[in-house]
């Protein structure tokens, strides 16, 4: 058992293993870098400066100190336009003075008193709240507004998810994978193009592992190794997971030392709350949680790649053959493949999730898909797969017995 | 020699990469009409929408100038302006409902003079540097381009639509006819990069596989040059791959064919070959240009791949050259503010093969012409460099 680990870790394609590291940390790490530097910088115009542009720096402070000049604008405009309403409309204001503590305990360094006033308004006076643009940006639904806030002040107190979503760097790495809810950032393109790498990265890997025996010729010698052909496809299978898991591994932990590396960001926590609606319920999960979560449909995915990269070696000796049937299956979306399977099955197949986030977050077309269900699914799939390429194997045993007598 | 390519040909003729091939090539060009498949074209309605807005742009600043009863001069001159619009507004949306309805009581042709007076009513205007009070259509398949330049395509389009009695299939509808769908497929659904991916795909598969099984040895023993053996394989590939791909664009034209009708080879793409004109090309020589510019790009991708195989004879490393070759041709190389510079003298300039047949790259380029002698003289100058390597090796 453990010489066969050895003999599958010797024989992994360590050439491709190490180009698939090298893309990962450039791709990732240049994605985190960009998020944390440029791409979250936030800025804002006004009417009165013929909207010209104020960008603040993309730094912890810098976030701070946008939302202060902001509140700080906000409360002067509404002012002016409350001085011009007729003298009985006057005196209650609500937003204006929420307004005014949220401007008094930035400036005091108050985050826990801020998000105690801030989740009381919410349950109190919604409709101040949405008039607040400030926090509109977090959250225009005043349900997850409210759920986010109730889970700051519960879990983290004194910190604050505006400032922390935008800078730390646990907000902009799970931000990459588009675990981001917040300020309608403009996350699709980016994590689409780290999901597709995963994909690639696995289905180039395991077809080139469950093709090799039988593309050199070596095929005939593993049979005389002493575990079956079964134990030899999961422990190939095992090995190989087990890889690709360590190039996540040294692209995540190689992308979160760039991030840390930049002036100016605090490293933020892993508890951060992430907010969804899942069959028209608000919930929170930590960012944690999320990234956790991903990682799991990564691996099944993989998985799935092991399943059928295994049964299609078993019938083919043409690792195009292999190729070309994962690439269908993991792009059959983009393909518009899955038009020609009926809406509603399309959840029970691997193909249909792809965009991860989507999938975590239930946004999009999975308002009421729980993530079990995906899960589950996926499971079924590669327990199938790795049945069926059993059956064949112990097929071609008998054709071969049958033959050889 | 060709002994040698008889001999190359059997060997590769029944491999199932062939099959993988033609597969990858048919999925790629039909995902639109897998589309069209799935979910009803929404284009008709987007164009019909299209026209109402722009009339009801025209109506809402007509009750505006009406309800104002002391008009200077200028004002009433707007009011004679807007009402002129909408007449021509109003007569495309009406010719547009019946062209489109089950029993239509127009002909398409009806509708392209409408929208043919429109377009010159706006081009008059737009020459006279009256561009004011314009109001022009949002088509949903092209981007508006209130240009002179712009309203000549306009004029030039329905004119040619009109005098051939074509109705306007906007770039967006999935649902096309097969004549228009196979040019449409390049000009706007299908990457060209991912169709010489594929290219690529059997290119590294053909020159690695003796290196991999172990028959360059034998191979290298049969009583012909090292060259020739390179160069036949080269002619295998030819004769496999380039009829491959041809039939995959057959299946392709006869499945649309047969589900959404066949079409009109006549119907134009207008475009500007210099910035100043306009020229109009028909689907047929944009499909001709298309595969002459294509043909050039596959024999470069199959020099790189021959050069490649004689430095490595790993899959994976033939692969990752000519895929990053191909992304030299992406949008975010090539019109990068490097590669602007360089692009027109490398092949990868020439890869986004609608683009350079509609003069639409974002990175300056040759002509058409030009664009196939580079690539030709790039393949050229790799397979000189691919005897060279051979004729060094093969000296005692």
């Amino acid at each position: 058992m453990t010489g066969q680990v050895i003999l599958e870790l010797k024989k992994q394609p360590w050439l491709l293993h190490l180009f698939w590291l090298i893309v990962l940390v450039a791709v990732m790490g240049s994605l985190g870098v960009g998020w944390e530097n440029h791409l979250q910088r936030h800025g804002v115009g006004f009417p009165e400066t013929g909207y010209k542009t104020d960008w603040d720096e993309a730094t912890t402070t810098g976030e701070a100190a946008w939302n202060m000049r902001y509140l700080e604008h906000d409360i002067k405009a509404d002012t002016k336009a409350a001085a011009k309403l007729p003298a009985d409309r006057q005196g209650d204001n609500t937003a204006q003075a929420l307004m005014k503590t949220m401007l008094a305990d930035y400036q005091k360094h108050d985050y826990r008193h801020l998000n105690q006033a801030i989740l009381k308004a919410a349950q109190e006076d919604p409709q101040a709240v949405k008039s607040i643009e400030e926090l509109n940006y977090l959250s225009s639904n005043n349900d997850e507004l409210n759920a986010l806030m109730l889970y700051m002040v519960k879990h983290l107190p004194n910190r604050l998810i505006q400032v922390d979503a935008m800078t730390s760097v646990t907000g902009n790495f799970a931000a990459i994978f588009g675990l981001q809810n917040y300020f309608s950032a403009p996350n699709g393109k980016d994590a689409e193009l780290l999901t597709a790498l995963l994909l690639i990265m696995g289905l180039t890997l395991f077809c080139d592992v469950y093709f090799q025996d039988r593309r050199l010729t070596t095929d005939t010698m593993m049979r005389t190794a002493p575990v079956s052909g079964m134990e030899q496809a999961l422990i190939r299978g095992g090995v190989t997971l087990g890889l690709l898991n360590v190039i996540l591994l040294i692209g995540a932990v190689a992308t979160l030392l760039a991030m840390s590396l930049l002036p100016g960001h605090e490293f933020g926590t892993w508890l951060q709350p992430l907010v969804y609606t899942l069959n028209s319920h608000v919930g929170t999960m930590s960012l944690a949680q999320g990234l956790g979560q991903e990682w799991l449909i990564i691996n099944l995915w993989w998985l799935v790649f092991a399943g059928l990269a295994f049964c299609l070696s078993l019938v083919s000796r043409n690792l195009l053959v292999g190729m070309l049937v994962l690439a269908v299956v993991a792009f059959a979306n983009r393909l518009q493949l899955l038009g020609l399977i009926a809406p509603a099955l399309r959840t029970y197949v691997p193909s249909a999730h792809t965009v991860f986030p989507s999938v975590i977050l239930y946004s999009g077309s999975y308002g009421e898909v729980a993530f079990g269900t995906v899960a589950v699914t996926f499971v079924v799939w590669i327990l199938a797969l790795f049945i069926c390429g059993g059956l064949i194997q112990a097929a071609r045993q008998r054709l071969r017995f049958a033959a050889a007598r | 020699m060709f002994a040698q390519l008889k001999f190359d040909l059997k060997k590769n003729l029944f491999s199932s990469t062939n099959a993988v091939v033609y597969v990858a090539f048919v999925l790629l060009l039909l995902t639109t009409f897998f589309l069209a498949l799935d979910q009803t074209d929404s284009t008709a309605r987007q164009v019909d929408g299209a026209y109402q807005a722009a009339l009801q742009s025209v109506t809402g600043t007509i009750k505006t100038l009406e309800k104002d009863h002391a008009k200077t001069a200028k004002q009433t001159a707007q009011l004679n302006q807007k009402y002129t619009q909408r007449d021509y507004l109003q007569e495309i949306m009406t010719l547009n409902a019946s062209v489109s309805s089950p029993v239509p009581m127009n002909t398409p042709t009806q509708l392209d003079g409408a929208l043919l007076k429109y377009a010159r009513y706006n081009l008059k205007k737009t020459r006279q540097g009256q561009t004011n009070g314009l109001v022009l259509i949002n088509h949903p398949d092209r981007p508006t381009d209130s240009t002179v330049l712009g309203q000549q395509k306009e004029v030039t389009f329905y004119r040619y639509l009109a005098l051939h009695h074509l109705r306007e299939l906007p770039l967006t509808q999935t649902d096309v006819p097969s004549d228009a769908y196979l040019p449409f497929q390049f000009l706007r659904h299908v990457s060209p990069l991912l169709i010489l991916g594929v290219f690529a795909l059997q290119l590294g598969q053909l020159f690695t596989t003796e290196k991999r099984t172990g028959t360059i040895r034998f191979m290298n023993n049969l009583p012909v040059n090292k060259l020739g053996l390179l160069t036949a394989r080269m002619g295998t590939f030819l004769v496999l791959t380039l009829p491959l791909f041809g039939f995959a664009l057959l299946t392709v034209y006869l499945i649309v064919g047969l589900k959404f009708g066949w079409g009109n080879w006549q119907y134009p793409l207008v475009y500007s070959p210099d910035g100043r004109h306009v020229a109009i090309m028909t689907m047929a020589k944009f499909m001709g240009l298309l595969i002459l510019i294509l043909l050039a790009a596959v024999l470069f991708m199959m020099m790189l791949s021959a050069l490649v195989s004689l430095l490595s004879g790993n899959f994976g490393v033939n692969l990752a050259v000519s895929a990053a070759v191909l992304l030299l041709g992406t949008n975010q190389v090539a019109g990068s503010s490097m590669g602007r510079g360089v692009v027109r003298w490398l092949p990868s300039g020439y890869f986004d093969f609608s683009g350079v047949i509609t003069h639409q790259t974002a990175w300056p380029i040759l002509s058409i012409a030009g664009g196939i002698v580079v690539l030709l003289a790039w393949a050229a100058a790799l397979y000189g460099l691919c005897a060279l390597i051979v004729s060094r090796r093969q000296q005692l």
